[in-house]
């Protein structure tokens, strides 16, 4: 076996350290501009354009799962996850890109700030209660790329698991809080530079490493020839369930902040389509790798086989950068989700219940707290990953499609939504996907999150019918702190 | 930008996006070499499109409301 620790020189031991100041740097530059208003802090005053809000969007969406999770699982599935997940994922997210991005930007209120908000602002504060189950969600995906970046550290630096995943959560912490999405969106942009062009000049240097697709094939076959067939080693329920996850897009609260960010709704459906183009392509070359790293190093465990090809593939210098690719892909999302996870806390659930009254120079001040308590938190739960990341988003993405897509998309258009049909299918929803996957143990093999979804439907709807007489029909101001923003 | 230029641009991105889902599936399909070149250039035009991109922003002023 290689010895990837050896291949990790002082070059990249210096740039690592430089690269994570550079950020800490940008976070604190952006700290007063930031700290005037919520609005400023969680939304950099809506004046984000095409190429920051691609670099942000693809950044914060294309993460370490994408980088180690999906190599990984084409080790396991083959040319399977092009077909059900990353073709898949692109085609039926264009209308999220291109009318309900710019519809939400254009018109939903300044003051729906956060997800819950939209939820109480379509339906009512009751079943934005219920989307904060969403905060939890986040958090323990988190704690999956934190565990990502703490493992590939390990890796091919020797550091301590542990010590990496701190280190790491602390950076993101910091600027995070400093500088809220101003100091996100800049070094997103910065992240999904070195992202993007490493895993560009991987895949030139992929080619005459496995011998084009001839190499790659041959290789694979004698592995299991499956792993180039569409359907792959997978089954037609297994496939419905890795698209269901791509849907998780139209209901992650990431999604709805970058279009309130934007400068204008014609900005979200160029920059979102775009965001796509990429993001699909690099999601594509992580497979490739993927599947390298299974016809070339077949015994190794698969993340060991995924940074064995790169490190092998790489010359020397752009190994680092690829490193420094997962560190910022990990970055890039969790200090969104650290942003997004505490001003629902905080001003969602803290304010709302404890202090009304409160101000917004105060809810800034108490959301850095947050943060930082956010982190320490996620660092805990990288502790439910030990076993690898693999599946993590075909579970979590899986999870948040099927439980608040139904709800939310149906909210945005259908004029017969009702609070209480969307209270009923949220509630009734999250016990049928605990009970499907948890108690019952996915009965037929019917995955849980294309059950659910399918339940989620088949509740929503019927429960908006019968509750229309019930006088809660049509949209209810946000009462959740936002109010007073407009 | 005008309401039709702002369609055109929206609508170009959109085909975009079609066109690389279907390719990708095509050359995962038929086992293409171009695709290891196609994905890097894709990939390098996209760093440089943010990279330069956010350079300009800066420079007309886009953080400074």
């Amino acid at each position: 076996m290689m010895d990837l620790r050896s291949m990790w020189s002082a070059w990249d031991w210096i740039s690592l350290p430089v690269y994570l100041a550079i950020l800490l740097y940008v976070g604190f530059k952006f700290k007063e501009r930031a700290g005037k208003n919520l609005e400023s802090f969680f939304l950099a005053n809506r004046c984000l354009t095409v190429p920051i809000l691609l670099g942000t969007a693809a950044a914060s969406w294309y993460e370490s799962w994408t980088v180690v999770g999906l190599g990984t699982s084409a080790w396991e599935l083959g040319i399977f996850l092009i077909f059900f997940y990353v073709a898949v994922q692109a085609l039926v997210r264009i209308p999220l890109a291109t009318w309900i991005g710019p519809y939400v930007r254009d018109s939903i209120p300044a003051h729906v700030v956060t997800l819950p908000d939209l939820i109480a602002y379509l339906y009512d504060k009751k079943s934005a209660y219920v989307g904060g189950v969403m905060v939890v969600t986040i958090a323990i995906y988190s704690g999956a790329l934190l565990f990502a970046i703490g493992e590939v550290l390990h890796l091919v630096t020797g550091l301590p698991l542990f010590l990496g995943m701190v280190i790491a959560g602390a950076v993101v912490g910091i600027y995070t809080a400093a500088g809220g999405l101003y100091s996100v969106a800049v070094t997103d942009c910065v992240q999904w530079v070195i992202m993007a062009g490493s895993a560009g000049l991987a895949a030139f240097h992929l080619y005459p490493f496995v011998g084009g697709w001839e190499g790659l094939s041959k290789a694979l076959v004698v592995q299991d020839p499956r792993l180039l067939s569409p359907i792959g080693t997978g089954n037609v329920l297994e496939a419905i369930g890795w698209s269901v996850s791509a849907l998780a897009l139209y209901v992650h609260p990431t999604s709805y902040q970058r279009f309130s960010a934007a400068r204008r709704s014609s900005d979200v459906a160029i920059g979102f389509n775009l965001m796509q183009v990429f993001g699909i392509t690099f999601s594509a070359v992580m497979v490739m790798i993927g599947l390298c790293s299974r016809a070339l190093y077949p015994t190794l465990k698969p993340a060991t086989g995924f940074w064995t090809v790169i490190l092998s593939t790489l010359p020397a210098g752009l190994r680092g950068l690829f490193v420094a690719a997962l560190t910022a892909a990990v970055m890039s999302t969790v200090d969104t989700e650290f942003l997004i996870s505490s001003t629902t806390l905080v001003k969602n659930f803290y304010k709302e219940i404890f202090r009304p009254t409160m101000s917004e120079s105060d809810l800034i001040r108490v959301n850095r707290y947050v943060i930082y308590l956010y982190c320490v938190l996620m660092v805990g739960l990288t502790q439910l990953w030990y076993g690898g990341i693999s599946r993590a988003w075909y579970y979590i993405g899986g999870f948040l499609t099927s439980v608040f897509f139904v709800p939310l998309v149906a909210g945005l258009f259908w004029k017969g939504r009702t609070a209480s049909g969307c209270f009923i299918a949220l509630v009734a929803s999250l016990v049928f996907y605990s009970l499907w996957e948890f108690i019952l143990g996915q009965p037929f093999g019917f995955p849980t999150n294309l059950a659910t979804w399918l339940f989620s439907a088949l509740v929503y709807f019927p429960a908006c019918l019968l509750t229309q007489k019930s006088g809660k029909a049509g949209r209810v101001e946000p009462t959740m702190g936002g109010s007073e923003n407009a | 930008m005008p309401k039709q230029e702002k369609s055109t641009w929206v609508s170009l991105s959109v085909i975009m996006l079609v066109f690389q889902s279907l390719f990708l599936m095509w050359a995962f399909l038929t086992k293409c070499d171009v695709v290891f070149f196609e994905m890097g250039t894709v990939l390098i035009i996209s760093a440089l499109y943010v990279g330069v991109g956010y350079v300009i922003e800066v420079a007309r002023g886009v953080f400074r409301n």
